[in-house]
């Protein structure tokens, strides 16, 4: 059994963390989230979901549908646990703990007898996040280089460089719907090849 | 997790999603926002409950007959001694006690003496 913190354990950390300090925005979202606005909890979906997306994708080898699970169990656990708090890291390492912990349980269910049996060193606590957020960093920069050039470039340009859909028409000279088409072809295109990448490091 | 400004993040949660803000995914965080609330209300709830008990149950303790609550002073021991049911007296004594009536005295093994008091036998 590895170390991962049960939810309770991973609860523990917010009491700890709230201070009496002027209140910061970290603070005002970690309220609405404990208070359930669902301004606070679009707000993180924006700001911290592709993170913990990111994180269980890794730690899966590229299992989308299990990633995802795992996304829908860390947000519930953050429901039931999230409190004020004021600092950053700490939340993200509460973040890191309980998105682990919910990963894990998704794993552990969907986790049959006969497989742990073909393939019982699968488990996807057998590396640390480090290392899986590694292996994810190099498969998405190889992925990224066995595109076409156009549609690299276009990724590039909309998520490294921040350009909206609006701009990229305007400089290739397109429709934004047209840039919407191309910017879903290259994403699918993406999406198969590191898969393809992920797969081939387990 | 440090993910504001992570376009990589962004990037690989679109790539499998589509548009993050308005894919399914988004649809978890106002799941979890709703039980959030959940919670909370059943939180008040307990609370509330839990304080009109308080005082449902200080009412009632206060409201009750006084003569019927146990009392709290502890009750009184007695110092005097019990008297025995029963007194092991001697031979001797026992005649001088039944001196003035009709009394047999047998002899038995081992030396012992048997007392029949006559007049009670006599009314048995």
């Amino acid at each position: 059994m590895h170390g991962v913190a049960s939810p309770l354990n991973a609860a523990g950390y917010p009491a700890r963390m709230e201070s009496t300090s002027a209140p910061s925005p970290l603070r005002d979202l970690t309220s609405g989230l404990a208070r359930g606005d669902d301004e606070a909890w679009t707000e993180f979906h924006r700001d911290y979901g592709p993170g913990i997306f990111r994180q269980h994708l890794a730690a899966t080898r590229g299992d989308h549908d299990l990633a995802s699970e795992a996304l829908q169990q860390t947000y519930l656990r953050i429901a039931r646990h999230a409190r004020p708090c004021d600092s950053a890291p700490m939340f993200t390492a509460w973040l890191r703990t309980v998105a682990r912990s919910a990963l894990h349980d998704c794993w552990r269910r969907r986790r049959t007898f006969w497989q742990l049996l073909r393939n019982p060193l699968a488990a996807p606590e057998d590396a640390s996040d480090e290392n899986d957020d590694a292996t994810l960093s190099e498969a998405l920069e190889s992925a990224l280089n066995r595109l076409d050039a156009a549609d690299r470039a276009l990724l590039e340009q909309k998520y490294f460089s921040g350009l909206d859909v609006r701009s990229l028409a305007a400089r290739l000279e397109i429709t934004p719907k047209a840039v919407e088409s191309r910017l879903t072809r290259a994403r699918a295109e993406l999406r198969r090849v590191l898969i393809d990448m992920l797969k081939s490091h387990e | 997790m440090n993910d504001k400004n992570d376009s990589h993040a962004r990037l690989v949660a679109e790539t499998f999603h589509g548009d993050w803000n308005g894919s399914a995914a988004s649809k978890f965080a106002l799941r979890a926002a709703a039980r959030a609330r959940t919670r909370v209300k059943l939180r008040h709830a307990a609370a509330t409950g839990g304080g009109l008990v308080a005082i449902a149950t200080g009412i009632f303790f206060a409201m009750r007959d006084p003569q019927s609550t146990p009392s709290l002073v502890p009750a009184v021991v007695s110092t005097a001694k019990p008297t025995p049911a029963y007194e092991i007296i001697t031979d001797d004594e026992l005649v001088a006690l039944l001196r003035d009536q009709p009394l047999l005295i047998l002899p038995q093994e081992r030396g012992e003496r048997r007392f029949v008091l006559l007049a009670q036998s006599t009314r048995d």
